[in-house]
Order: structure tokens, then C-alpha cells, then sequence
């Protein structure tokens, strides 16, 4: 009876390890999901970890950010939406932590200082959609300001560019932007370095990071928002139909044969 | 031979059975409401949360002390106001920003009106947030009900401990702020923090 006892627990034994085993392999196959090194894809690096804000939209459709349309509630629509791929990524602009007064100080991207810092999305402009783009166009590629995170390193970013994908960016250039809002005279306004660079209007900026992928929103943290702006579009095919359509109906399509 | 073959039938069912339920056990996640740590914002350096509202107007000042007394009262961390220094936890300004650390405060390019903005100014070694300034924006915090000031006050102390945007429409820590039906944390956020401390 004892003997039998003991080849039962052995047989649950196994079993369990079996299992054991079995959900464990599955986990792993889950948790290797990028080509970076430590495992983390581009978008993922840019995700932020030390910061985090509260507030509310100030528009309510994709329309309202491409070009053609009336301010919607003072806010404007971008100058231009285009269609491209990330290519590279460079060193931006970083401002200091500062305590209490109405503005902050720019200081070098690399100092120690820094408790804000953003860095150039390099996008190679195959196809302006909808709108111009009016200046900073180096070799058919524009520069896009976005937030880095502190704990990401450039070297970390750039070896990750390949899983950064291509995707749908609604622009403007970023000096004339901050003019058209009245920012432009402001000390973190640099001039020189917002004059060549673009920003991302709405932070309406749809990607796919590999060809037919679910698209991604890293800028619109908010995916209730994002859901509603795409309007059940989920590959970037479908939102570039959806954003034709809208450009082509405003006379706003660059280029008029896909009307 | 009968006995070996019925162990070999019962060993392989009971590793039939076995299987699927830790596989399921393993890897089922409760519904979604945020992350804690590891999601916009990095955990805090210990669980006496120490505080500073000294740069900030009454109204604010009044909502940020709500905030830290929520804390206090809804979990098991500690709470302390204390003399402004590069050790304080939570330190908190508030001013008409408008382009403040290359931020678009009133949202006029990005779309998104920001009220307030916690950024980890200073980390420890091992990965935490020794210091969290946190911005308040006078141009929405001036318009705001008292009620609504506690709502984005709570919003940014919970990032200040590591609590991320949550799906519940019941959080402080909904994204959009304003729309939460409460002024506090709810069991999932409290769930988070009092796991840790």
C-alpha cells in the first residue's frame, strides 16, 4: 500500500514538473519580444518612465489636425501630413530641472543638468498626403522633436532604429508653429534649433513597425483618444484611405490622382 | 503488465489535465487598469512619502496637502511635509506655464491641454525616484473647483509613487483626469502600493 502511495506521488510529481516546464517555456516565448539587446524594440526605449502628466484632448477627430480645416476651438491643423519611414534617430534639445519660475533653461543634450531632454526622429518623406512642407527638408528627410526619456541613451535608441517602423505623422515646422501660437518670443523657444525641426500636431502620429502590423500611437497616450481618432482603422492602409479621403474632400490631397 | 500500463494512462492524464491549468494559472492577467513601477513612472524611493508645497498658490498648496493626506489615509504609506531639499519626495510649483521644459502647456500644437506634469528630476542607484517635481499649471488650476484641483493633485502624487494612467473610471489616475468619478485611489491602486510598502 505504502509502495503505491509513493509511485502516486511520483506520478503527480512528474506531472507537475511536466507542467511546471511547459508554462514556464510558454512565458519566455512571450518575453523575448524585441531584437534589442536588452530585449526592448525602439518604441518601447521611448516609453516614458519618469514622467507623467494630466489634462484633457482639445480636439475630437482626425480631421480636426489635417490640413484645410477651420481652428477647431482655437487649436490649428498641421501644415502638412506625410507618409514615410523612421530612419535614424539624432540628439536633440534638454532643459535643466529649474525650480520656480515660469521658465526653464535650455542646456546642453548631453549635460548632467538635464532633467528634460528630446531627441530627432530622421523621417524619410515618401509622400506628402496632404498639405506642404514649408522648410527644413534636408535630402527629401524632415527632423521630428519628441521626448526621450531619462534611463534610454542615444546608443540605445539608434541600435534599435530598425524596430522604430514608418508610419503617418501630421507636422508642422516647429519655429512657425510657435509663432502661429504666440510661443515663439518664449527663452525654450531656441530658434536655431526649432527653425529645423518638425512637431507632431495632435501628437497624431500613426505607425506600423513591420508591414501590415496593428498601428501604434506612442505619442497619444491616452488610447481611448487614439481609438476615436482612428475610427476603426487598424492598419496604417486603412488610415491612409481614411486620411486620402479627408485631404482629397478639403482639395487638400498633394497629389490630386488619388482623388 | 496490466498495473504498468494503467500507471502509464494515469501518469499521462494527470499530465493532460495538469498542463492546460498551470499554463492558464500562469498566464491569466487580471482585467487592466494600470501598472505600478513599471509604466510611466518609476517606483519611489522608500514609503515615507515626504512632501514640499511651499512654490505653490493657496489653492494649489490646499489641493497637494489633500493629496498627501489621501496617501496617508488610503494606503500604507507614510506621509510628511517637510523643509524643501533635494531629498523631498514630491515638490511641487505651480505657474503660468507655456513652453516650460519644451512642454506645450496649453496644448496648442499637441492637442492635449496639460493641467500638471510630474518628471523625475533625481534617481537612486538602484532605479528609483528619489525626487519628483510636479508642475501645475496656473491657467486651468485658477479656473478649477476645489474638487477637481484634489482630482489632478491625487493624478500626480500617484504618479509620484509609481502608479501609471488607469482604465478604472473610478481613479484619480484616469487619463483624462476630469472624468474620473473620484477624487482618490480605488482598490487596484491602493492593491498596488500597499504590496509594496
Amino acid at each position: 500500500m505504502t509502495n503505491i502511495r509513493i509511485r502516486r506521488a511520483r506520478v503527480i510529481a512528474l506531472a507537475l514538473i511536466s507542467a511546471l516546464l511547459t508554462s514556464g517555456l510558454a512565458a519566455c516565448g512571450t518575453s523575448n519580444s524585441g531584437p534589442h539587446s536588452d530585449g526592448r524594440t525602439f518604441w518601447e526605449l521611448l516609453t516614458p518612465r519618469d514622467s507623467g502628466g494630466s489634462g484633457a484632448p482639445l480636439y475630437d477627430e482626425i480631421g480636426d489636425v489635417i490640413p484645410g480645416t477651420s481652428n477647431v476651438g482655437g487649436f490649428r491643423p498641421a501644415a502638412a501630413v506625410i507618409d514615410g519611414p523612421i530612419i535614424a534617430i539624432e540628439p536633440g534639445i534638454a532643459y535643466a530641472a529649474g525650480e520656480d519660475a515660469q521658465h526653464s533653461v535650455i542646456v546642453p543634450y548631453d549635460s548632467a543638468d538635464a532633467a528634460v531632454r528630446f531627441v530627432k526622429l530622421v523621417v524619410q518623406v515618401e509622400k506628402v498626403r496632404a498639405g506642404k512642407l514649408t522648410t527644413a527638408v534636408q535630402d527629401g528627410k524632415i527632423r521630428i522633436n519628441i521626448p526621450q526619456p531619462n534611463d534610454v541613451t542615444i546608443d540605445q535608441l539608434i541600435e534599435a532604429i530598425n524596430t522604430a517602423g514608418r508610419g503617418i505623422f501630421h507636422v508642422s515646422n516647429a519655429l512657425e508653429r510657435a509663432q502661429a501660437t504666440g510661443d515663439a518670443g518664449n527663452p525654450e523657444i531656441d530658434p536655431a534649433y526649432y527653425s529645423q525641426v518638425y512637431q507632431v500636431i495632435g501628437n497624431a502620429m500613426f505607425l506600423e513597425t513591420s508591414p501590415g502590423a496593428q498601428l501604434i500611437h506612442p505619442l497619444l497616450e491616452d488610447d481611448e483618444f487614439a481609438q476615436q481618432l482612428l475610427q476603426g482603422d487598424t492598419t496604417l492602409a486603412e488610415f491612409r484611405a481614411s486620411v486620402d479621403q479627408i485631404a482629397c474632400a478639403r482639395g487638400q490631397a498633394e497629389d490630386r490622382s488619388i482623388c | 503488465m496490466k498495473r504498468i500500463k494503467t500507471r502509464a494512462i494515469r501518469a499521462l492524464l494527470a499530465i493532460l489535465v495538469t498542463t492546460p491549468l498551470l499554463v492558464v494559472m500562469t498566464s491569466t492577467q487580471p482585467a487592466f487598469a494600470n501598472y505600478f513601477g513599471n509604466g510611466c513612472c518609476t517606483f519611489a524611493d522608500n514609503g515615507h512619502h515626504t512632501f514640499n508645497w511651499d512654490s505653490t498658490e493657496y489653492g494649489t498648496a490646499l489641493a497637494v496637502q489633500y493629496s498627501m493626506s489621501n496617501l496617508n489615509n488610503q494606503t500604507d504609506m507614510t506621509t510628511e511635509w517637510v523643509v524643501p531639499s533635494s531629498q523631498t519626495d514630491n515638490r511641487s510649483y505651480d505657474q503660468h506655464y507655456t513652453t516650460y521644459w519644451g512642454l506645450d502647456w496649453d496644448g496648442s500644437s499637441t492637442g492635449w491641454n496639460l493641467y500638471a506634469y510630474a518628471k523625475c528630476v533625481e534617481t537612486t542607484l538602484a532605479g528609483n525616484c528619489q525626487q519628483w517635481q510636479i508642475r501645475y499649471d496656473l491657467a486651468d488650476m485658477n479656473r478649477f473647483s476645489n474638487y477637481q484641483r484634489q482630482q489632478v493633485a491625487c493624478h500626480e502624487t500617484g504618479h509620484s509613487v509609481g502608479l501609471d494612467h488607469s482604465s478604472e473610471g473610478a481613479s484619480c489616475l484616469r487619463n483624462a483626469v476630469l472624468s474620473a468619478s473620484t477624487n482618490y485611489y480605488t482598490s487596484h491602486d491602493r492593491g498596488h502600493i500597499n504590496g509594496r510598502w
